[in-house]
């Protein structure tokens, strides 16, 4: 009776833990963003992208971004900046993920980037460049459920390459390229929403 | 002693099973809805009302969780005067957090979006605007009763923050109004709550 008894306890400890347990390793999930562009010689903008993610750890995942962002340049100049880019996150504390609300982790990575100026009352007038990015910042996670969170994102994403520049002289505007090579850039703010839409490997 | 093991053991069954209960809430996991509507906005930057076709599908991933897509056709001025848009169609995509009790589902969202603009002419100062996309900002909250196996009624408020850089800069801010009636299809059989 005993071994029958602590079998059947055992059975159902087992089946109540593995519901309860997670592998954070393997997970993708999707999901949609929104992204305010700021301390950029351009002004402020705001962006509109997706990303999709895949989890290697408890404590690493990776971001895989894309963004549209349209920023006015004091009513006279659209600058749009499209990013295709990658990120590692790492979290440093709970990394639990399905246990814990708040997650917050430390982001940096590398992106493509096309930038294009365009005159916004003569479109004709239009210059644009591709380059290269890095960025790094901080972020958090709040899980909504186990599989679904929403994220707020800084950054600071600096262009590595020549900028373009908007200059004005007696009311006629242009844009220059700009070949000083300095670490100018823009500070990122994205807010996201992610679903674990699969589990692709288990440990 | 015997009895006390089977009784122990009893309880334990009666608990976890308990915990797996079914659910009393209508809106869960595999929840197909689909809505259609006229909908009223309120332009911010030209103090002006707007309207539009509004359409969603959306799906429930979870009991709590749902993806939806929405799309806004512009129709024009609510009162039929001269709007400064030719158009101004959007589109939005995000997921959104469901309370859920007995019939009523209140949710709150977040759709990133964008929006197909082109600004009216105007002779001398906007001679031929281009259309162009603008990204958008937005976010939601509603309300959704059901009546019935397949239908339900809706209530659904939109902030949308966004700038039309095409033609002239335009701050698009609009606060969106969205109620009626509603479709909706369980894909899934009723399911035991997690």
């Amino acid at each position: 009776m005993n071994r029958v008894f602590l079998t059947v306890l055992l059975f159902f400890g087992l089946t109540e833990m593995s519901s309860a347990q997670s592998d954070a390793a393997g997970w993708f999930s999707l999901g949609g963003r929104s992204t305010i562009s700021m301390f950029d010689h351009d002004g402020v903008g705001i962006g509109t992208g997706g990303q999709f993610r895949i989890q290697f750890s408890k404590k690493i995942n990776t971001d895989w971004f894309a963004d549209y962002i349209s920023i006015d340049v004091d009513d006279k100049v659209r600058s749009e900046y499209y990013h295709i880019g990658w990120s590692v996150i790492v979290y440093p504390l709970n990394s639990d993920k399905e246990q814990v609300k708040w997650q917050p982790y430390i982001v940096a990575g590398h992106c493509f980037d096309y930038n294009k100026k365009t005159v916004i009352t003569q479109n004709e007038i239009s210059k644009d460049r591709w380059g290269s990015a890095v960025q790094a910042g901080i972020g958090t996670h709040y899980n909504l459920t186990p599989r679904c969170d929403i994220s707020l994102t800084s950054q600071y994403m600096i262009h590595l390459t020549n900028e373009l520049e908007v200059e004005t002289e007696d009311n006629v505007v242009s844009i220059v390229t700009h070949k000083s090579h300095s670490l100018e850039g823009h500070l990122l703010t994205t807010l996201s929403v992610n679903y674990k839409i699969a589990h692709l490997w288990r440990k | 002693m015997e009895k006390v093991k089977w009784l122990l053991l009893s309880l334990i069954l009666v608990i976890t099973s308990s915990v797996k209960a079914q659910s009393d809430d209508f809106a869960d996991n595999g929840l197909l809805k689909a809505q259609l509507t006229l909908s009223p906005s309120y332009l911010f930057s030209e103090k002006q009302s707007l309207f539009y076709l509004h359409g969603n599908l959306e799906y429930y991933l979870q009991d709590q969780i749902s993806v939806a897509g929405e799309g806004y056709f512009f129709m024009g001025s609510s009162n039929g005067d001269s709007t400064i848009f030719d158009y101004n169609h959007s589109g939005f995509f995000g997921l959104s957090k469901h309370y859920v009790k007995g019939n009523s589902d209140f949710y709150i969202g977040l759709q990133p979006g964008i929006s197909i603009t082109k600004l009216k002419s105007v002779n001398d100062s906007l001679p031929n605007p281009p259309n162009g996309v603008n990204p958008l900002f937005s976010v939601i909250s509603g309300y959704n009763y059901f009546v019935g196996n397949n239908v339900h009624f809706f209530i659904q408020m939109r902030y949308v923050g966004g700038q039309n850089n095409y033609g002239k800069a335009l701050n698009i801010n609009e606060l969106r109004l969205s109620a009626g009636l509603g479709f909706n299809l369980k894909t899934k059989r009723r399911k035991y709550s997690d």
